[in-house]
Protein backbone atom coordinates (compact mmCIF):
# COMPACT_ATOMS: atom_id res chain seq x y z
CA UNK A 1 0.00 0.00 0.00
CA UNK A 2 1.13 3.28 -0.86
CA UNK A 3 2.15 5.82 1.08
CA UNK A 4 -0.75 7.90 -0.08
CA UNK A 5 -3.28 5.38 0.42
CA UNK A 6 -2.57 4.94 3.98
CA UNK A 7 -2.72 8.16 4.51
CA UNK A 8 -6.43 7.88 2.95
CA UNK A 9 -7.58 5.01 4.50
CA UNK A 10 -6.13 6.44 7.67
CA UNK A 11 -8.02 9.43 7.40
CA UNK A 12 -11.11 7.44 6.23
CA UNK A 13 -10.86 5.40 9.36
CA UNK A 14 -10.29 8.38 11.65
CA UNK A 15 -12.70 9.96 10.41
CA UNK A 16 -15.31 7.68 11.06
CA UNK A 17 -13.98 7.27 14.53
CA UNK A 18 -14.58 10.84 15.00
CA UNK A 19 -18.35 10.74 13.79
CA UNK A 20 -19.06 7.44 15.28
CA UNK A 21 -17.93 9.06 18.95
CA UNK A 22 -19.76 12.36 18.11
CA UNK A 23 -22.71 12.19 19.65
CA UNK A 24 -23.34 12.39 22.32
CA UNK A 25 -20.69 15.40 22.65
CA UNK A 26 -21.31 16.48 26.21
CA UNK A 27 -17.73 15.91 28.25
CA UNK A 28 -19.47 13.64 30.89
CA UNK A 29 -17.96 10.66 31.68
CA UNK A 30 -20.35 9.11 34.38
CA UNK A 31 -23.61 9.96 35.75
CA UNK A 32 -21.74 12.45 38.14
CA UNK A 33 -20.08 14.37 35.76
CA UNK A 34 -23.20 14.60 33.64
CA UNK A 35 -25.24 16.00 36.69
CA UNK A 36 -22.14 18.68 37.17
CA UNK A 37 -22.47 19.43 33.65
CA UNK A 38 -25.96 20.03 33.99
CA UNK A 39 -25.73 22.04 37.62
CA UNK A 40 -23.50 24.39 35.80
CA UNK A 41 -25.62 25.03 32.23
CA UNK A 42 -26.39 28.27 31.19
CA UNK A 43 -30.06 28.21 29.54
CA UNK A 44 -33.06 29.65 30.03
CA UNK A 45 -36.82 28.91 28.82
CA UNK A 46 -40.36 27.61 30.15
CA UNK A 47 -40.80 24.32 31.67
CA UNK A 48 -43.45 22.41 32.86
CA UNK A 49 -42.87 20.20 36.29
CA UNK A 50 -45.89 17.45 37.09
CA UNK A 51 -45.85 15.01 39.70
CA UNK A 52 -48.28 12.15 40.63
CA UNK A 53 -48.83 11.35 44.39
CA UNK A 54 -51.58 8.35 45.16
CA UNK A 55 -53.42 9.40 42.18
CA UNK A 56 -53.22 13.10 42.90
CA UNK A 57 -51.08 15.24 39.86
CA UNK A 58 -49.92 18.52 40.64
CA UNK A 59 -48.50 20.80 37.68
CA UNK A 60 -46.56 23.69 37.45
CA UNK A 61 -44.75 26.02 35.05
CA UNK A 62 -41.73 28.05 35.85
CA UNK A 63 -40.08 30.18 33.59
CA UNK A 64 -36.62 29.77 34.53
CA UNK A 65 -32.82 31.57 33.83
CA UNK A 66 -29.67 29.41 34.68
CA UNK A 67 -27.14 31.11 34.40
CA UNK A 68 -23.91 29.47 36.40
CA UNK A 69 -24.47 28.65 39.69
CA UNK A 70 -27.65 30.77 39.94
CA UNK A 71 -31.18 29.99 38.67
CA UNK A 72 -33.85 32.74 38.80
CA UNK A 73 -37.53 31.55 38.51
CA UNK A 74 -39.93 33.27 37.55
CA UNK A 75 -38.59 36.57 36.64
CA UNK A 76 -37.15 37.06 40.19
CA UNK A 77 -39.72 35.61 42.59
CA UNK A 78 -37.36 33.15 43.24
CA UNK A 79 -33.30 33.85 43.44
CA UNK A 80 -31.29 30.22 44.04
CA UNK A 81 -27.35 31.42 44.33
CA UNK A 82 -24.37 28.69 45.18
CA UNK A 83 -25.27 28.51 48.74
CA UNK A 84 -27.34 32.07 48.80
CA UNK A 85 -30.96 31.61 48.30
CA UNK A 86 -32.87 34.76 48.23
CA UNK A 87 -36.59 33.93 48.21
CA UNK A 88 -37.68 37.10 48.27
CA UNK A 89 -36.16 40.85 47.45
CA UNK A 90 -34.08 41.99 50.48
CA UNK A 91 -32.92 39.13 51.99
CA UNK A 92 -32.31 35.55 52.03
CA UNK A 93 -30.33 32.48 53.09
CA UNK A 94 -26.77 32.02 53.04
CA UNK A 95 -24.87 28.45 53.65
CA UNK A 96 -21.04 29.20 54.58
CA UNK A 97 -20.06 25.52 55.00
CA UNK A 98 -21.10 22.81 53.66
CA UNK A 99 -19.68 18.86 53.30
CA UNK A 100 -19.05 17.37 49.67
CA UNK A 101 -21.39 14.54 48.93
CA UNK A 102 -20.75 11.66 46.47
CA UNK A 103 -23.17 9.79 44.56
CA UNK A 104 -24.63 6.74 45.80
CA UNK A 105 -23.14 3.46 44.33
CA UNK A 106 -26.69 2.38 44.05
CA UNK A 107 -26.93 4.05 40.58
CA UNK A 108 -26.06 2.98 37.51
CA UNK A 109 -26.08 4.70 34.06
CA UNK A 110 -27.26 2.70 30.55
CA UNK A 111 -25.29 4.02 27.40
CA UNK A 112 -26.19 7.56 26.51
CA UNK A 113 -28.58 7.69 23.92
CA UNK A 114 -28.31 10.23 21.21
CA UNK A 115 -31.90 11.89 20.80
CA UNK A 116 -33.54 15.36 19.58
CA UNK A 117 -35.34 17.43 21.64
CA UNK A 118 -37.10 21.14 21.01
CA UNK A 119 -35.22 20.81 17.50
CA UNK A 120 -31.79 20.11 19.54
CA UNK A 121 -29.42 17.27 19.56
CA UNK A 122 -29.59 15.52 22.77
CA UNK A 123 -28.26 12.87 24.47
CA UNK A 124 -30.81 10.56 26.53
CA UNK A 125 -29.41 8.79 29.74
CA UNK A 126 -30.99 6.12 31.90
CA UNK A 127 -30.80 6.05 35.10
CA UNK A 128 -31.17 2.33 37.44
CA UNK A 129 -31.20 1.44 40.77
CA UNK A 130 -30.24 -2.35 40.68
CA UNK A 131 -32.59 -3.91 38.05
CA UNK A 132 -35.35 -1.24 38.75
CA UNK A 133 -35.03 1.95 35.75
CA UNK A 134 -35.32 5.12 38.13
CA UNK A 135 -35.07 8.01 36.29
CA UNK A 136 -34.66 9.05 32.97
CA UNK A 137 -32.92 12.79 32.14
CA UNK A 138 -32.35 14.25 28.21
CA UNK A 139 -29.49 16.82 28.24
CA UNK A 140 -29.18 19.52 25.52
CA UNK A 141 -25.74 19.03 24.04
CA UNK A 142 -24.49 22.06 23.22
CA UNK A 143 -25.46 23.77 26.87
CA UNK A 144 -25.53 20.25 29.23
CA UNK A 145 -28.65 21.93 30.27
CA UNK A 146 -31.69 19.60 31.29
CA UNK A 147 -33.86 19.51 28.71
CA UNK A 148 -36.47 16.81 30.36
CA UNK A 149 -36.39 14.61 33.01
CA UNK A 150 -38.67 11.79 34.11
CA UNK A 151 -38.59 10.20 37.29
CA UNK A 152 -40.10 6.41 38.52
CA UNK A 153 -41.09 5.14 42.01
CA UNK A 154 -40.19 1.66 43.04
CA UNK A 155 -42.85 -0.19 41.45
CA UNK A 156 -41.40 1.47 37.82
CA UNK A 157 -44.37 4.02 37.69
CA UNK A 158 -44.35 7.58 37.04
CA UNK A 159 -43.74 9.71 39.71
CA UNK A 160 -42.37 13.17 38.41
CA UNK A 161 -42.12 14.08 34.45
CA UNK A 162 -40.46 17.48 33.52
CA UNK A 163 -39.83 19.19 30.36
CA UNK A 164 -38.87 22.70 29.01
CA UNK A 165 -41.79 23.63 26.68
CA UNK A 166 -39.23 26.33 24.76
CA UNK A 167 -35.71 26.97 25.13
CA UNK A 168 -32.81 29.71 24.99
CA UNK A 169 -29.24 28.79 24.76
CA UNK A 170 -28.39 31.99 25.20
CA UNK A 171 -30.26 33.82 28.14
CA UNK A 172 -29.72 37.42 28.92
CA UNK A 173 -29.26 37.13 32.83
CA UNK A 174 -31.28 38.08 34.99
CA UNK A 175 -29.56 41.33 37.47
CA UNK A 176 -30.28 40.93 41.45
CA UNK A 177 -30.70 44.50 42.51
CA UNK A 178 -29.24 44.17 45.98
CA UNK A 179 -29.53 47.29 48.57
CA UNK A 180 -27.99 47.71 51.80
CA UNK A 181 -30.35 46.95 54.15
CA UNK A 182 -30.86 43.32 52.58
CA UNK A 183 -30.96 40.78 55.64
CA UNK A 184 -29.65 37.22 55.04
CA UNK A 185 -29.97 34.12 57.82
CA UNK A 186 -26.52 32.53 57.83
CA UNK A 187 -26.87 28.94 58.48
CA UNK A 188 -24.56 27.72 61.15
CA UNK A 189 -23.48 24.04 61.65
CA UNK A 190 -23.91 22.79 64.64
CA UNK A 191 -23.63 18.85 65.69
CA UNK A 192 -26.82 18.87 68.34
CA UNK A 193 -28.75 16.34 65.80
CA UNK A 194 -29.91 13.21 67.46
CA UNK A 195 -30.92 11.83 63.54
CA UNK A 196 -29.40 8.92 62.11
CA UNK A 197 -26.47 9.12 60.20
CA UNK A 198 -27.97 6.89 57.17
CA UNK A 199 -31.84 6.60 56.53
CA UNK A 200 -32.13 3.89 53.36
CA UNK A 201 -29.23 4.71 51.66
CA UNK A 202 -29.18 8.48 52.28
CA UNK A 203 -25.99 9.87 53.69
CA UNK A 204 -26.68 12.69 56.52
CA UNK A 205 -24.44 15.54 54.93
CA UNK A 206 -24.40 18.20 57.66
CA UNK A 207 -26.32 19.64 60.34
CA UNK A 208 -27.29 22.83 61.04
CA UNK A 209 -29.72 25.58 63.10
CA UNK A 210 -32.53 25.85 61.72
CA UNK A 211 -35.87 28.27 62.09
CA UNK A 212 -37.79 28.72 65.02
CA UNK A 213 -34.75 26.91 67.31
CA UNK A 214 -35.46 23.90 65.41
CA UNK A 215 -32.37 21.61 64.05
CA UNK A 216 -31.70 20.77 60.42
CA UNK A 217 -30.33 17.75 59.57
CA UNK A 218 -29.85 17.55 55.63
CA UNK A 219 -29.51 14.06 54.07
CA UNK A 220 -28.54 13.04 49.87
CA UNK A 221 -27.74 10.14 47.92
CA UNK A 222 -26.09 12.29 45.20
CA UNK A 223 -29.12 11.86 43.35
CA UNK A 224 -32.17 13.21 45.49
CA UNK A 225 -32.46 15.07 48.49
CA UNK A 226 -34.06 16.29 51.97
CA UNK A 227 -33.93 18.12 55.29
CA UNK A 228 -35.56 16.90 58.32
CA UNK A 229 -36.03 19.70 61.01
CA UNK A 230 -36.68 18.40 64.74
CA UNK A 231 -38.78 21.53 66.57
CA UNK A 232 -37.55 21.96 69.91
CA UNK A 233 -39.38 19.78 72.78
CA UNK A 234 -42.72 20.70 73.46
CA UNK A 235 -43.15 22.48 70.21
CA UNK A 236 -45.62 21.50 67.41
CA UNK A 237 -47.06 22.42 64.04
CA UNK A 238 -50.65 23.06 63.51
CA UNK A 239 -52.68 24.88 61.26
CA UNK A 240 -51.86 21.89 58.52
CA UNK A 241 -55.81 22.07 57.90
CA UNK A 242 -55.33 20.87 53.89
CA UNK A 243 -52.38 18.77 54.39
CA UNK A 244 -53.60 14.86 54.16
CA UNK A 245 -53.23 12.92 56.48
CA UNK A 246 -51.28 9.43 55.80
CA UNK A 247 -50.39 6.59 56.83
CA UNK A 248 -47.25 4.95 56.49
CA UNK A 249 -45.99 1.69 58.38
CA UNK A 250 -48.96 1.98 60.58
CA UNK A 251 -48.12 5.47 61.74
CA UNK A 252 -49.93 8.95 60.61
CA UNK A 253 -48.08 11.38 59.03
CA UNK A 254 -49.17 14.72 57.41
CA UNK A 255 -48.20 15.95 54.18
CA UNK A 256 -47.93 18.26 51.54
CA UNK A 257 -47.11 17.72 47.71
CA UNK A 258 -46.00 19.83 45.15
CA UNK A 259 -44.95 19.71 41.45
CA UNK A 260 -41.59 19.88 42.74
CA UNK A 261 -41.33 18.51 46.18
CA UNK A 262 -42.93 16.82 49.46
CA UNK A 263 -43.51 18.21 52.88
CA UNK A 264 -44.00 15.49 55.54
CA UNK A 265 -44.81 16.24 59.45
CA UNK A 266 -45.02 13.85 62.13
CA UNK A 267 -44.92 14.25 65.80
CA UNK A 268 -42.97 11.43 68.17
CA UNK A 269 -40.94 12.56 71.61
CA UNK A 270 -40.64 15.76 69.38
CA UNK A 271 -42.08 16.68 66.07
CA UNK A 272 -40.35 16.66 62.90
CA UNK A 273 -40.71 18.38 59.34
CA UNK A 274 -39.53 16.32 55.95
CA UNK A 275 -38.70 18.61 52.86
CA UNK A 276 -37.78 16.97 50.20
CA UNK A 277 -37.76 15.73 46.73
CA UNK A 278 -37.55 11.93 46.85
CA UNK A 279 -39.75 9.35 44.94
CA UNK A 280 -42.48 7.46 46.72
CA UNK A 281 -40.63 4.40 47.68
CA UNK A 282 -37.69 5.97 48.95
CA UNK A 283 -39.58 8.66 51.49
CA UNK A 284 -41.46 5.10 53.03
CA UNK A 285 -37.85 3.78 53.30
CA UNK A 286 -36.41 6.51 54.60
CA UNK A 287 -39.76 6.82 57.14
CA UNK A 288 -39.02 3.86 58.24
CA UNK A 289 -35.97 4.33 59.90
CA UNK A 290 -36.39 7.53 61.29
CA UNK A 291 -37.90 8.66 64.75
CA UNK A 292 -41.57 7.37 64.62
CA UNK A 293 -45.01 8.77 65.33
CA UNK A 294 -46.62 8.28 68.36
CA UNK A 295 -49.48 6.35 68.16
CA UNK A 296 -52.82 6.85 66.76
CA UNK A 297 -54.07 7.47 70.08
CA UNK A 298 -52.55 10.90 70.96
CA UNK A 299 -54.47 14.04 71.21
CA UNK A 300 -53.88 15.66 67.71
CA UNK A 301 -54.89 12.50 65.97
CA UNK A 302 -57.79 12.40 68.12
CA UNK A 303 -58.94 15.07 67.84
CA UNK A 304 -57.97 15.33 64.09
CA UNK A 305 -60.07 12.16 63.19
CA UNK A 306 -62.89 13.47 66.11
CA UNK A 307 -63.73 16.59 63.63
CA UNK A 308 -62.88 15.48 59.74
CA UNK A 309 -63.51 11.67 60.60
CA UNK B 1 -65.97 22.39 36.23
CA UNK B 2 -65.56 26.26 35.08
CA UNK B 3 -65.17 25.06 31.43
CA UNK B 4 -68.75 24.62 31.88
CA UNK B 5 -69.82 27.70 32.88
CA UNK B 6 -67.28 30.59 31.94
CA UNK B 7 -67.46 32.16 28.38
CA UNK B 8 -69.44 30.79 25.29
CA UNK B 9 -65.89 29.76 23.71
CA UNK B 10 -64.14 27.87 26.69
CA UNK B 11 -63.38 24.22 25.05
CA UNK B 12 -60.17 25.36 23.39
CA UNK B 13 -58.63 23.19 25.81
CA UNK B 14 -61.11 20.30 26.18
CA UNK B 15 -61.11 19.85 22.48
CA UNK B 16 -57.75 17.86 22.92
CA UNK B 17 -58.79 15.95 25.56
CA UNK B 18 -61.80 14.99 23.83
CA UNK B 19 -59.44 13.66 20.23
CA UNK B 20 -57.77 11.21 23.25
CA UNK B 21 -61.04 9.74 25.38
CA UNK B 22 -59.62 11.65 27.66
CA UNK B 23 -62.35 13.97 28.95
CA UNK B 24 -64.35 13.63 32.50
CA UNK B 25 -67.43 13.42 32.95
CA UNK B 26 -70.05 16.55 32.11
CA UNK B 27 -67.26 17.72 29.74
CA UNK B 28 -67.91 15.29 27.11
CA UNK B 29 -71.74 16.95 26.61
CA UNK B 30 -70.79 20.26 27.16
CA UNK B 31 -67.98 19.71 23.96
CA UNK B 32 -70.74 18.28 21.81
CA UNK B 33 -73.41 21.16 22.62
CA UNK B 34 -70.89 24.40 22.24
CA UNK B 35 -69.36 22.11 18.75
CA UNK B 36 -73.09 21.90 17.57
CA UNK B 37 -73.52 25.71 17.37
CA UNK B 38 -70.08 27.36 17.24
CA UNK B 39 -68.51 27.94 13.73
CA UNK B 40 -65.11 28.80 14.46
CA UNK B 41 -64.57 26.17 17.42
CA UNK B 42 -65.86 23.71 14.26
CA UNK B 43 -62.87 24.88 12.63
CA UNK B 44 -60.64 24.36 15.23
CA UNK B 45 -61.92 21.37 15.83
CA UNK B 46 -61.21 19.74 12.69
CA UNK B 47 -57.54 21.45 12.20
CA UNK B 48 -56.87 19.73 15.47
CA UNK B 49 -58.30 16.43 14.13
CA UNK B 50 -56.43 16.45 10.98
CA UNK B 51 -53.11 17.23 12.22
CA UNK B 52 -53.56 14.93 15.31
CA UNK B 53 -54.73 12.25 12.54
CA UNK B 54 -51.34 13.31 10.70
CA UNK B 55 -49.33 12.73 13.14
CA UNK B 56 -50.37 9.29 13.82
CA UNK B 57 -50.32 8.22 10.30
CA UNK B 58 -47.02 9.83 9.43
CA UNK B 59 -44.89 7.11 7.90
CA UNK B 60 -41.63 6.30 9.83
CA UNK B 61 -39.44 6.37 6.14
CA UNK B 62 -35.80 6.07 6.21
CA UNK B 63 -34.69 9.40 4.26
CA UNK B 64 -31.41 9.96 2.57
CA UNK B 65 -29.40 12.03 4.11
CA UNK B 66 -28.92 14.14 1.46
CA UNK B 67 -32.40 15.12 1.33
CA UNK B 68 -32.85 15.48 4.83
CA UNK B 69 -33.85 19.35 5.58
CA UNK B 70 -31.19 21.57 7.19
CA UNK B 71 -33.17 22.72 9.66
CA UNK B 72 -35.52 21.70 12.49
CA UNK B 73 -38.37 22.56 14.49
CA UNK B 74 -38.44 23.03 17.54
CA UNK B 75 -41.36 24.94 20.00
CA UNK B 76 -43.55 24.57 16.74
CA UNK B 77 -44.38 21.24 17.26
CA UNK B 78 -45.96 21.36 20.12
CA UNK B 79 -48.14 24.15 18.78
CA UNK B 80 -48.54 21.76 15.82
CA UNK B 81 -49.80 19.44 17.79
CA UNK B 82 -52.66 21.19 19.03
CA UNK B 83 -53.42 22.99 16.19
CA UNK B 84 -52.97 25.90 17.40
CA UNK B 85 -50.46 27.51 14.23
CA UNK B 86 -51.61 29.38 11.37
CA UNK B 87 -52.88 27.68 8.76
CA UNK B 88 -49.33 28.75 6.55
CA UNK B 89 -46.95 27.56 9.45
CA UNK B 90 -49.08 24.94 9.95
CA UNK B 91 -48.47 23.56 6.34
CA UNK B 92 -44.77 24.39 6.04
CA UNK B 93 -44.84 22.08 9.48
CA UNK B 94 -46.88 19.35 7.79
CA UNK B 95 -44.04 19.72 4.78
CA UNK B 96 -41.17 19.44 6.56
CA UNK B 97 -42.29 16.96 8.54
CA UNK B 98 -42.71 14.19 5.24
CA UNK B 99 -38.88 14.56 4.90
CA UNK B 100 -37.36 15.03 8.15
CA UNK B 101 -37.20 11.58 10.29
CA UNK B 102 -35.61 13.35 13.18
CA UNK B 103 -38.83 15.95 13.35
CA UNK B 104 -41.32 13.24 13.30
CA UNK B 105 -39.09 10.87 15.96
CA UNK B 106 -39.53 14.20 18.14
CA UNK B 107 -43.57 14.70 17.41
CA UNK B 108 -44.17 11.04 17.91
CA UNK B 109 -42.39 11.10 21.33
CA UNK B 110 -43.99 14.49 22.06
CA UNK B 111 -47.36 13.17 21.30
CA UNK B 112 -46.51 10.33 23.54
CA UNK B 113 -45.51 12.09 26.46
CA UNK B 114 -48.44 14.77 26.37
CA UNK B 115 -50.62 11.73 26.14
CA UNK B 116 -49.00 10.38 29.24
CA UNK B 117 -49.47 13.69 31.05
CA UNK B 118 -52.86 13.58 30.08
CA UNK B 119 -53.29 10.34 31.75
CA UNK B 120 -52.20 11.51 34.75
CA UNK B 121 -54.77 11.10 37.40
CA UNK B 122 -56.24 14.87 37.98
CA UNK B 123 -54.14 16.60 36.30
CA UNK B 124 -55.82 19.85 34.72
CA UNK B 125 -55.28 20.50 31.19
CA UNK B 126 -55.14 23.89 30.93
CA UNK B 127 -51.87 23.95 32.19
CA UNK B 128 -50.94 22.19 29.08
CA UNK B 129 -52.56 24.18 26.88
CA UNK B 130 -51.52 27.34 28.24
CA UNK B 131 -48.34 26.94 27.15
CA UNK B 132 -49.38 27.77 23.50
CA UNK B 133 -51.62 30.96 24.50
CA UNK B 134 -48.96 33.59 24.90
CA UNK B 135 -47.39 33.00 21.41
CA UNK B 136 -50.79 32.67 19.44
CA UNK B 137 -52.76 34.74 21.32
CA UNK B 138 -55.12 31.94 21.62
CA UNK B 139 -58.92 33.23 21.26
CA UNK B 140 -60.30 31.04 23.93
CA UNK B 141 -59.98 31.07 28.03
CA UNK B 142 -59.82 27.83 29.77
CA UNK B 143 -60.17 26.11 33.38
CA UNK B 144 -56.87 27.58 34.47
CA UNK B 145 -58.73 29.04 37.34
CA UNK B 146 -59.07 26.35 38.54
CA UNK B 147 -55.25 25.14 38.71
CA UNK B 148 -54.74 29.21 40.02
CA UNK B 149 -57.37 27.87 42.63
CA UNK B 150 -55.40 24.55 43.60
CA UNK B 151 -52.68 26.79 44.58
CA UNK B 152 -54.27 29.11 46.74
CA UNK B 153 -55.21 26.52 48.53
CA UNK B 154 -51.67 25.07 49.04
CA UNK B 155 -50.41 28.61 50.07
CA UNK B 156 -53.80 28.39 52.31
CA UNK B 157 -52.38 24.91 53.81
CA UNK B 158 -48.78 26.20 54.15
CA UNK B 159 -48.99 28.78 56.86
CA UNK B 160 -48.37 26.99 59.77
CA UNK B 161 -49.10 28.33 63.69
CA UNK B 162 -45.87 26.82 66.22
CA UNK B 163 -47.40 26.41 69.53
CA UNK B 164 -45.41 25.36 72.67
CA UNK B 165 -47.81 22.70 74.27
CA UNK B 166 -48.45 22.97 77.56
CA UNK B 167 -46.57 26.28 78.47
CA UNK B 168 -46.75 29.60 78.54
CA UNK B 169 -44.89 30.85 75.67
CA UNK B 170 -46.82 32.37 73.18
CA UNK B 171 -47.83 31.01 69.94
CA UNK B 172 -45.59 32.05 66.79
CA UNK B 173 -46.65 32.10 63.61
CA UNK B 174 -44.92 30.85 61.24
CA UNK B 175 -44.89 29.51 57.37
CA UNK B 176 -43.04 27.11 55.55
CA UNK B 177 -41.17 29.28 53.30
CA UNK B 178 -38.76 29.44 56.51
CA UNK B 179 -37.99 25.99 56.57
CA UNK B 180 -37.81 25.58 52.49
CA UNK B 181 -35.37 28.06 52.09
CA UNK B 182 -33.43 26.53 54.78
CA UNK B 183 -33.58 22.94 52.74
CA UNK B 184 -32.96 24.71 49.26
CA UNK B 185 -29.80 26.82 50.32
CA UNK B 186 -28.34 23.91 51.79
CA UNK B 187 -29.64 21.19 48.46
CA UNK B 188 -28.85 24.58 45.83
CA UNK B 189 -24.89 23.13 46.40
CA UNK B 190 -25.93 19.71 45.17
CA UNK B 191 -25.77 18.44 41.78
CA UNK B 192 -28.38 16.09 42.42
CA UNK B 193 -31.82 15.56 40.65
CA UNK B 194 -33.78 18.23 41.59
CA UNK B 195 -34.52 20.53 38.50
CA UNK B 196 -36.30 23.45 40.25
CA UNK B 197 -34.84 23.89 43.46
CA UNK B 198 -36.05 27.55 44.11
CA UNK B 199 -40.03 27.00 44.82
CA UNK B 200 -41.93 25.26 47.20
CA UNK B 201 -45.74 24.34 47.43
CA UNK B 202 -47.00 26.72 45.38
CA UNK B 203 -46.52 30.96 46.69
CA UNK B 204 -45.91 29.93 49.77
CA UNK B 205 -46.81 32.98 51.54
CA UNK B 206 -48.22 33.73 55.39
Amino acid sequence: MSTARHLIVTAALVTLAVVATAVPAIAAEDLDDYLREAEQAEYGGRRIVVTVWDGESQAEIFTVIHTGDTMTVNGGESIVGYGKLAGAPGGGVVIPEWSSSALSDRYTMDQPEAVRRLGREAVRIVVREGDTKRATIVLDVETSAPLATEVFDGDGALFRYSTMLDFDADPAPYVVARGADDEYEVMLPTEASSLPATAAGYRRADTYAGPNDSVHAFYTDGLFYFSIFELPEGARLGGLDDAAVVEVGGSEYRRLVSSDGIWVYWEGETAYLLVGDLPPDHLEQVLAELPQPKGKGNLISRLWRGIFG
Amino acid sequence: MAGMTSSPCDIGELMSAYLDGELQAGELDHVVEHLGGCTDCILEFRHLKEARAAVRTLPRLEVPELLAPSFHFGPELSAYLDGELPTEEQTQVFSHLQTCEECRDELHELDAARAAIRSLPGLEPPVLIEVHRGRHEARHFGRRGRAVALAAGVAAAAVIAVGVAGSSTPETTIDLDSFTNQHVARASVEAGFTVIPAVGPVGLEP
